[in-house]
């Protein structure tokens, strides 16, 4: 990359200004000379290289500079005596350091005011930012518990209709041809019940194709894995188990294997999983049964059969590894091609066309990607958030080491005058805020293990890897390392101050006046920044809280509070089982569908049961172009593009929609005449913006379609519009009809979404566990995709806003009371160096409102630079929440101009209680003085 | 003479890398990138001096009169360099007293092996 030479000048000289004016001035141009050809020959070497340049001088020049400034002041060529004299200094032996310890804690044990606060803020800093960290190590940065987690991938499809697995004949080809996966198996979860001699047990159960534990890099811990053989019609039927079924139902027999599984079982024991095998993975597409923790038994898949597959039914999970140096997007693109060989290869259920008409994709994602998901983002920016906590923190109480140094001169002049040098000074400083810092992220540690608890109660319903969220020593070194960087801030700002140390030779002239300027300007420094930060913060958690507002107040148009839903995954086959072996799929579905309604709606506590091939706010969508009343269309424009849901009988009472005119469908509308359909709000007023709606006609017509097919629709009803789409955008146009007329074309959407609905009278998930038991009977081979009640298939849309609100308001009213703490500190300071001023002018007439109106004057300085330098960032960053909001804009005005009045009010407070003492400040001590 | 003595020995034993820095300078006068490059050669790419820590030894060097400036770069040198460096009269017996005192210790190191070799079993 040729164009980093025109920056890399400017980032060196950044560098290079760690170290002090005099040294730049002797050596500057030659070290930037000699960086510069280091750095040309790395960009020769490569990306690799270029980049250890950068973090190998980044380091070594930060440090030497720094420790060059502590050192070494002033330059000059040395006398001969001085030799022996720098030796000691620049290497401190353990003593040193242990009596730098014993004085860091005896000085800081003789103001426990000053330490306690420190500490608290300090802890509080750290506390924050370290249990966000450990969210963010938990489920980002550390490894899955895979050999080689980076090139393992989920394998899978994705369609209009949502995602899905991988069918047999998927499996098949693409094992059979693709270049880009080294290794593919397929594997399907469920649960069973065993009843042994007490309470029955529910296990975790996987079918898995033989390469399955290869593919994931696991080998068992006794016996062997499945082989290609065990799968084989007429095999013996063989079964691994987890080392925690083999703990609590086999007695941890050693001998265990080639004994049956269970007394009586047939599935012989061919091996036994590693203890420490937890079966991390994305959230599957299709479950028989309930979700599991960790698989009981793998047993071998069976059934599949290149003779018979088809290419269709999409139920197999997919899990594979990335031949080297493949990229999941380089899979992805291989697959499609290998999805429609796929479909000729392998046809009955899907022509290619029909999966391009339904949009079916492969999709090959890693990993870590496909657990993680949209979370990843989120939690970024929650860690920038908790990060800003701690710049403040640690601006804070470096505020307070200033103000301590200040007070110390007198101390530091003795010091010197005995023979302390400059460094064994600065040592003994930065001794204790480290001592300081280091009790704080102690502190702030434990504050974090408490307090991250309650933060993943508060998070989105499944934060995913959330388990391995603690204290590891990741975490630990992390807090620590923030810790020791925050002591070595705030103990070395003092000291960088020019002439800090060296002030103190000068002995207390602090007496009149302002004392201390620079000391007073790098405190004023810290308050803006403090302020700034806080404004950042603040205008974040106010954006995202009014997002949160607007999505609460959206109205979706239902209520799903009283209403389940049961996804199965349909297909012909299913049907065909079910005894609905009729020509005309749409029947046979409706017919198979409304039987399964029926049998629900017969359970107590079920106070209604029907389906849909579609739910609101659950992605998924028909499209089709209407045609209105009589007018025959010519072209596309005489259309209005509508959102089809098809819906069975009484499906719009059962998710609680509101009906505005007319009625809903009645069972008998549920054939193929009289051809009746409920539109809604949106619908009628953009067709019949001047009549009644009810009883005019409408055509589905998708162009080029013929037109003089001529089917006509009557409305009989229309419903308050429905958010089906998206909480964040208004309801479009939309036509419900009967299941009966989902057009054979869109069978391929269909199949994977047939969602029995059921409304419920008391509590839903007392009723779900027996509608699901019902299915299961009823229908054994009918995987079941997902249960939940409609709340909480909707209830996605705004989960992942309100958790990061919580958080970025928690960061931000952190944030808010260390800044005014800070503020509040820095005034009151200064009103304590000025008091006699003060008191001067007291006497010389000023009354006590003219001194009130000079502090707050200086405060509000400070409080508008913060403020104002806070908003300016935030509008610069406001990309990055962007795609977060709702309804408000990254820049809202209003969101920025509360946050600015609110701080520069709370800074006013802040200072009003220092600017009360200085009105009071009293003439006669003031001379008494001098 | 005595005071020199003493004073060499002040700086006794040298660290690796500035014995190395010094050795380098013995050998030719040279500016700060080709001190650098001399030292990774020396050690066959053992050390690599980072700029940052170089010049700060180069300054201690300097402030304690081992190392001078040179004179006037060659005529047709990049000005950029900055200044060639030239070992003291010091800096050389520093140079000598550090070897002398590691070939000491090597001589120890082989009279002690030797012995243990000696020894019967």
């Amino acid at each position: 990359m040729t164009d980093g030479h025109p920056t890399h000048p400017r980032a060196i000289r950044i560098l290079l200004s760690a170290f002090p004016a005099a040294f730049r001035d002797r050596f500057g141009a030659s070290m930037e000379y000699t960086l510069r050809l280091e750095y040309e020959e790395a960009c020769r070497s490569g990306r690799v290289a270029r980049l250890w340049f950068w973090l190998r001088n980044g380091a070594s020049l930060v440090g030497n500079g720094l420790l060059e400034r502590l050192t070494h002041r002033s330059i000059g060529p040395s006398m001969p005596g001085n030799k022996s004299n720098r030796r000691r200094k620049s290497m401190p032996t353990i003593r040193d350091l242990l009596q730098d310890l014993r004085y860091a804690i005896r000085r800081l044990l003789r103001s426990p005011g000053f330490a306690t606060t420190s500490l608290i803020t300090v802890g509080l800093g750290i506390g924050a930012t370290t249990a966000i960290f450990s969210i963010v190590n938990a489920v980002l940065l550390r490894p899955l518990p895979y050999e080689q987690p980076d090139n393992l991938v989920v394998v899978g499809h994705q369609s209009k209709s949502g995602e899905s697995g991988v069918p047999s004949a998927g499996w098949f080809h693409y094992l059979d041809r693709s270049k880009t996966l080294s290794q593919f198996a397929i594997y399907i979860e469920s649960s069973t019940s065993i009843t042994g001699t007490g309470e029955p047990v529910e296990l975790g159960l996987v079918q898995a194709t033989p390469s399955f534990l290869d593919v994931l890099g696991v080998t068992p811990a006794k016996g062997r894995n499945l082989l290609e053989e065990d799968s084989e019609p007429g095999a013996t039927p063989v079964v691994l188990v987890s080392h925690r079924y083999w703990v609590r139902h086999l007695g941890s027999d050693p001998d265990v294997i080639g004994k049956p599984a269970l007394e009586g079982a047939s599935q012989l024991v061919v091996g036994v999983l590693p203890e420490d095998f937890a079966f991390v993975r994305p959230p599957a597409t299709v479950v028989f049964g309930n979700p599991f923790e960790a698989p009981d038994l793998i047993l071998p898949l069976g059934g599949l059969d290149r003779a018979t597959a088809r290419f269709g039914n999409f139920m197999y999970q997919g899990v594979g590894r990335l031949a080297a140096g493949v990229s999941p997007e380089n899979a992805t693109h291989e697959l499609e091609g290998l999805m429609l060989e796929a479909a000729e290869t392998y046809p009955g259920l899907f022509t290619p066309d029909e999966l391009r008409e339904g949009g079916y994709r492969p999709r090959v994602q890693r990993f870590h990607d496909a657990i993680v998901g949209d979370l990843a983002g989120v939690l970024w920016i929650l860690f920038g958030a908790v990060g800003f906590v701690l710049l403040i923190a640690t601006a804070n109480v470096a505020n307070l080491f200033l103000v301590r140094a200040e007070s110390h001169r007198g101390e530091v002049a003795i010091r010197r005058a005995l023979g302390a040098t400059r460094f064994s000074l600065a040592r003994t400083y930065v001794t204790e805020s480290v001592v300081l810092a280091g009790l704080g992220g102690v502190f702030g540690i434990g504050l974090a293990m408490v307090g991250e608890k309650g933060l993943l109660q508060l998070a989105p319903t499944e934060i995913p890897l959330a388990d391995g969220v603690g204290l590891d020593l990741t975490v630990l070194f992390f807090g620590l390392g923030l810790a020791l960087l925050a002591g070595l801030v705030f103990g070395v700002v003092p000291l960088l101050r020019k002439g800090s140390v060296e002030a103190g030779l000068q002995g207390d002239r602090g007496r009149w006046g302002t004392a201390g300027a620079g000391a007073s300007r790098t405190r004023r420094v810290l308050v803006v920044a403090q302020v700034a930060f806080a404004t950042i913060l603040l205008v974040g958690s106010g954006l995202l809280l009014r997002t949160f507002q607007n999505l609460r107040n959206v109205d979706p148009g239902f209520d799903g509070s009283r209403t389940v839903t049961l996804k199965l995954a349909l297909s012909r086959s299913h049907l065909r089982a079910a005894g609905h072996n009729e020509q005309a799929a749409d029947a046979a579905r409706s017919r198979f569908m409304g039987d399964l309604a029926f049998r629900l709606s017969q359970i107590p506590g079920v106070e209604q049961a029907t389906y849909s091939a579609d739910l609101p706010l659950d992605g998924g969508e028909f499209h089709d172009y209407i045609a209105v009343d009589g007018a025959v269309p010519t072209g596309l424009e005489d259309g209005t593009k509508a959102l089809r849901v098809f819906m069975g009988p009484g499906y719009l009472n059962a998710i609680g929609a509101r009906m505005l005119r007319g009625r809903e469908l009645e069972a008998a509308e549920f054939t193929d005449q009289p051809r009746s359909v409920v539109v809604n709000r949106a619908f009628a007023s953009a067709n019949f913006p001047n009549g009644d709606a009810i009883g005019r006609r409408l055509m589905q017509w998708a162009p080029p379609a013929n037109p003089s097919a001529d089917v006509w629709y009557t409305i009989v009803g229309v419903v308050d519009d429905i958010r089906e789409t998206s909480l964040m955008t208004p309801a479009e146009p939309t036509v419900y009809l009967p299941t009966i007329f989902l057009p054979e074309s869109d069978f391929a959407m269909w199949i994977s979404n047939m969602i029995a609905v059921v409304r419920v009278s008391g509590d839903p998930r007392a009723v779900l566990p027996r509608l699901l038991s019902e299915v299961r009977t009823a229908y054994p081979e009918i995987p079941v995709n997902s249960v939940a009640t409609l709340d909480q298939v909707t209830a996605g849309s705004f989960q992942e806003v309100s958790f990061a609100m919580i958080i970025v308001l928690i960061a931000a009213l952190l944030a808010l009371v260390l800044g005014l703490v800070g503020i509040y500190g820095t005034v009151s300071y200064v009103v304590g160096q000025r008091r006699r001023e003060f008191g001067v002018r007291i006497a010389l007439g000023a009354t006590g409102w003219d001194v009130r109106r000079q502090v707050l004057a200086g405060a509000t300085v400070m409080g508008l630079a913060g403020v104002g330098i806070g908003l300016a960032l935030a509008g610069l960053a406001s990309g990055i929440v962007r795609s977060m909001l709702f309804g408000v804009s990254a820049i809202d005005p209003l969101v920025y101009a509360g946050v600015a009045m609110v701080l520069f009010l709370l800074v006013l407070v802040a200072s009003l209680g220092p600017a009360g003492r200085a009105a009071a400040s009293d003439p006669a001590a003031a001379m008494r003085v001098e | 003479m005595d005071t020199t003595r003493s004073r060499v020995d002040t700086f006794l034993p040298v660290k690796p890398v500035i014995y190395h820095i010094l050795l380098a300078l013995a050998e030719r006068d040279a500016h700060g990138y080709g001190v650098i490059q001399a030292v990774q050669r020396q050690s066959s790419g053992q050390i690599k001096l980072p700029t940052g820590a170089f010049y700060r030894h180069l300054r201690r060097l300097l402030d304690d009169g081992l190392v001078v400036e040179a004179g006037p770069a060659p005529p047709g040198d990049d000005p950029r360099r900055g200044s060639y460096y030239r070992l003291t009269d010091t800096g050389r017996k520093v140079v000598q007293a550090e070897w002398r005192r590691m070939a000491d210790l090597v001589a120890a190191s082989r009279k002690l092996a030797t012995s243990a070799h000696g020894e019967p079993a």
